[in-house]
């Protein structure tokens, strides 16, 4: 593949490509080469498209197909070409006359690439020049083809553990010295806990059994209970200091793995606010709120549980094995034999019980899903008297979970038992050799039994080790994640040097802009549009026409493909994004409150806004009388969405708001909608008041919102197609005529054509 | 046209008696075309075409399932260029021999679902599973992420859409071979 935009050219195979360059005509060049997963009667085969400058021809991937007449379609014969979406596929049309000819199809895994393409060949056949630019998306990791499990994702198989450590090690960094007290803690910890078993060795070897060693061995009092009491005593100290250090130990590595996560989430949430809308388009908020919680979360429980647990056992595995060859090398190497077992056995079963696991905890969300669902719709539930089916649906989701359960302990329940019953096998050879080397008295009781507690201590941990992979690579993965996040670039950034603009006069020009969501798909083609400052334009067109992309494109959401738009001719590009933001002011249908009081959410943007110019901003908005009415005034709480206000008192507290940010350029999109008439008519006035000398752009599909604008412009398609006052458009009887009338027809709907002042009234002079 | 509405069967769930609208039925909307009025055939080749007898012609028309999975094989809605509503065909057998093929090539054309015939292996990686399966148009392989791109339609009937949006669905995994079965039975 080429990265010339071009030209589209994968590699054929080598009959295909004999084939191909048979077939070419002289001064005839390839310009896109590309396999299909579909054929024309949708089997999964390989099928290639191969466009010259002249022509389309279909491949088989063998190289048969283009010397058959219906497999070419010349260019001369054909108008143009555009993909078209199906239901699990899609494919490119031709139109040929009055046709669309189906050149070829498409599964969705290849949609973005063959929409790339599509354009190209429009083009060809246009004969304009080619662009096909545009990025198709990584459906394969790029190391070990795995597909991935989103595109552009990432393979959770390939993630690079170590140097996913390294850099979670780094922000680790900065507590350097809390982090070597605690290497030092666990190494400390690690031979505390050794010392127990070795104490009891002495007790029943030199104590107990033959009490006369004590004093022909020793230098100490002859006194065998002396001793006891010496060793009993030693005893405890080393348990109260490893008691002590475990409590210091699990402290700081809560505190280091606590406060890495913390470092990490905020590195996270500071690019997700500065990522652009181009970049949130194109996932669900939910994965990355659950980025935001779940991936931080399995790292945090990696790094405070994962990481230290693994460091101590460890040191702690290193320390007994040790000590154990030293004892009885013999006998080491027979308890080593349920270590391989232990861990292959513990790696198959933790594999059904994650199953198990996942089940239940799927059957358990969609069962709490299901209670907020029903809880949430209790009005529609009642209503249409379904209490008894939701009752139904519970049940059989109950029921559902208990199974989830009951299988997940089961699986669980063998799981245990089997490690116990390996580990006690362990212990069965160690009884049976021991046992037999202590009565040939080539062995003391006492090693005898120090073995057996050194074996308890390891098997104990070994059990975990199988899952060490799921756990590191669960976290690892989850890192991964954040870390994607943490360093994608802000699309939209600024240049180096950006034009400060701290005043703007508020003219706007947009020429020949071109603008697509998703590469192929123009949503906006040839924008001409020049606004005075302070002019009222009223944007007008069917749902999907382009008038929010319009006015997105303003606010620099996103940046425009082709062509330029200027603000006080000044290219939008170049200007400060924070200063361009300051310029311009959003009143949306819903719009969004943050939890606090009226006066904060009227202040947002300028929180050092007094509670007088608060009030100021509300009177101009119409919203103050409303608001003096409650009885908690303007410290009224309001919360995420508003709950406590009606529409219409959210549109004019989202006037305020729009007002106190006191923006040269205002865009209001469709703000007036859904109130009563009264209401409508208090908004008006409050936008009235707003749009006073400011840019404004105004959508509206009720076309009376727009009788003060200056100019209306008339969308269809992602084109402008009229442009003038309501009187020259209704003159035209073009587009507008029509949405007017259509509007009139079918509603009793206020005309944009009835008289200024009133604007309950209609275009007859009926109050409506 | 009656006044009665026919409620989806759900298992478990006790069928609701008829209801009997006194005014809904009468204000609702005419219905276009019906199948008995209608011809659809191909002209030319590529576009296929409806006229209503002895009436008009609709130059474009494009048949849609008006509910493709539960009820493939009937409701199909003809569409024009505005996709707007035409004609609307109840039942398959009530067109004349011809309309139906067309039909039914054009709806075997739009709707790609492929049915899986065997499982070869599901794995389980990351929270992701890779499924290698034959279907009727092929072998494939395909991903899913999640619990939420897995569907049981019924007890036995799995309907799968992967990460890119294509479409699977095993009719009734307990008729496939007894290693398919397992590997759904254990997996999904």
């Amino acid at each position: 593949m080429t990265d010339n935009t071009t030209t589209y050219e994968e590699r054929m195979p080598d009959a295909l490509a004999d084939r191909c360059r048979e077939a070419l005509r002289e001064g005839e060049s390839v310009r896109i080469a590309a396999a299909t997963d579909l054929t024309e009667d949708l089997r999964f085969e390989e099928r290639w498209l191969v466009v010259t400058d002249q022509r389309l021809m279909r491949f088989e991937a063998n190289g048969a197909g283009a010397a058959n007449g219906n497999a070419t379609i010349e260019f001369s014969d054909a108008k143009s070409a555009a993909v078209e979406e199906l239901v699990g596929s899609g494919r490119i049309n031709v139109v040929i006359g009055n046709e669309e000819v189906e050149v070829i199809r498409y599964t969705p895994s290849e949609r973005a690439k063959f929409a790339r393409i599509a354009r190209g060949i429009d083009q060809l056949i246009k004969k304009e020049p080619v662009n096909m630019q545009g990025e198709v998306d990584r459906t394969r990791c790029d190391r070990c083809r795995r597909l991935l499990p989103e595109p552009n994702g990432i393979c959770s198989a390939c993630t690079n553990r170590l140097a996913m450590m390294r850099r979670i090690a780094r922000y680790a960094l900065p507590f350097k010295g809390r982090l070597a007290l605690m290497v030092f803690l666990s190494l400390l910890f690690t031979l505390a806990e050794l010392g127990p078993p070795y104490i009891m060795r002495i007790i029943i070897d030199d104590v107990l059994v033959e009490p006369g060693a004590a004093e022909a061995g020793d230098a100490t009092t002859g006194d065998p209970f002396t001793f006891l009491y010496l060793l009993v005593g030693a005893y405890a100290v080393v348990r109260l200091v490893s008691f002590v250090l475990e409590i210091f130990k699990d402290r700081l590595s809560v505190w280091l793995g606590g406060r890495v996560i913390v470092s990490v989430r905020e590195d996270l949430y500071e690019n997700l606010s500065r990522l652009s809308m181009k970049f949130y388009n194109k996932r669900q908020v939910g994965s990355l709120i659950s980025r935001v919680s779940n991936d931080t979360e399995s790292m945090m429980w990696f790094l405070v549980d994962g990481v230290p647990y693994i460091l101590t056992n460890l040191l702690l595995l290193v320390g007994i094995l040790v000590l154990l060859f030293v004892t009885s090398w013999q006998l080491t190497l027979l308890v080593l034999i349920p270590i391989p077992l232990l861990v292959i056995g513990g790696g198959f079963f933790w594999v059904r019980l994650i199953r198990a696991f996942r089940t239940k905890y799927y059957r358990w969300g969609k069962l709490v899903g299901m209670a907020g669902e029903m809880l949430s719709s209790v009005r529609v539930v009642k209503t249409f008297v379904q209490e008894k089916r939701e009752m139904r649906r519970f049940r059989s989701s109950n029921e559902g979970v208990f199974q989830g359960d009951y299988e997940s302990e089961k699986e669980a329940a063998v799981f245990f038992s089997t490690v116990s019953m390996l580990t006690s096998s362990g212990l069965i050879l160690v009884w049976f050799y021991g046992g037999s080397a202590v009565i040939d008295d080539t062995f003391t009781p006492g090693a005898l039994m120090m073995f057996i507690a050194y074996l308890w201590m390891m098997y104990e941990p070994l059990r975990w080790f199988g899952e060490l992979n799921t756990w590191s690579s669960r976290a690892m993965s989850g890192a991964e994640k954040v870390f994607e996040i943490v360093d994608t670039p802000a699309e939209t950034e600024d240049l180096d040097d950006p034009v400060e603009m701290k005043d703007v006069r508020g003219e706007v020009e947009f020429s020949d802009v071109v603008f697509a969501y998703e590469a192929g798909k123009p949503v906006l083609h040839d924008i001409n549009l020049h606004v005075q400052p302070g002019e009222m334009i009223g944007l007008v067109g069917k749902s999907g026409s382009g008038k929010t992309t319009m006015t997105n494109l303003l606010c620099r959401f996103y940046d425009i493909d082709e062509g330029g738009l200027t603000i006080d001719g000044v290219p939008i590009r170049d200007i400060s994004l924070e200063d361009l933001r300051r310029q311009i002011g959003v009143v949306l249908q819903d719009s969004y409150f943050f939890s606090g009081s009226v006066a904060e959410n009227i202040r947002y943007s300028s929180p050092d806004a007094s509670i007088e110019q608060v009030m100021r901003a509300a009177r101009t908005a119409n919203a103050h009388d409303f608001i003096c009415a409650k009885p908690d005034g303007y410290d009224t709480q309001i919360g995420e969405n508003g709950k406590e206000l009606s529409g219409g008192e959210k549109q004019r507290i989202a006037i305020a708001r729009a007002i106190i940010h006191d923006p040269r350029i205002l865009i209001l999109d469709e703000a007036t909608s859904s109130v009563d008439t009264h209401t409508e008519k208090l908004i008006q006035e409050a936008i009235a008041n707003l749009v006073k000398g400011r840019t404004t752009f105004a959508i509206a599909h009720r076309l009376s919102t727009l009788r003060r604008a200056d100019r209306l412009v008339v969308l269809d398609a992602g084109k402008i197609v009229e442009t003038g006052t309501h009187e020259e458009l209704l003159d035209m009887k073009g587009h507008f005529y029509r949405m007017v009338e259509t509007q009139r027809a079918s509603t009793a709907v206020m005309a944009v054509g009835g008289s200024r002042g009133d604007p309950n009234r209609d275009a007859n002079g009926h109050k409506s | 046209m009656s006044g009665e509405i026919e409620m989806p069967e759900e298992p478990g769930v006790d069928a609701p008696d008829t209801f009997e609208f006194e005014t809904g039925i009468e204000n609702a909307p005419v219905e276009p075309y019906q199948a008995h009025e209608i011809r659809v055939f191909r002209a030319p080749a590529h576009t296929v075409r409806m006229t209503v007898t002895g009436e008009r012609s609709y130059i474009r028309v494009r048949p849609v399932n008006a509910s493709p999975m539960a009820h493939s094989d009937r409701y199909v809605s003809l569409l024009d260029i505005k996709n707007e509503e035409v004609a609307f065909i109840r039942d398959m057998n009530d067109l004349d021999e011809e309309s139906r093929k067309v039909i039914e090539e054009e709806l075997a054309h739009r709707y790609l679902r492929a049915t899986i015939e065997c499982v070869h292996s599901i794995q389980m990686e990351y929270g992701v599973t890779y499924w290698d399966v034959t279907t009727d148009r092929g072998k494939r392989e395909f991903v899913i992420r999640g619990h939420e791109n897995t569907h049981w339609a019924s007890d036995t009937r799995l309907l799968l859409t992967d990460v890119d949006g294509n479409r699977f669905e095993v009719i009734d995994y307990t008729q496939l071979d007894p290693n398919s079965v397992r590997l759904i039975e254990t997996n999904v």
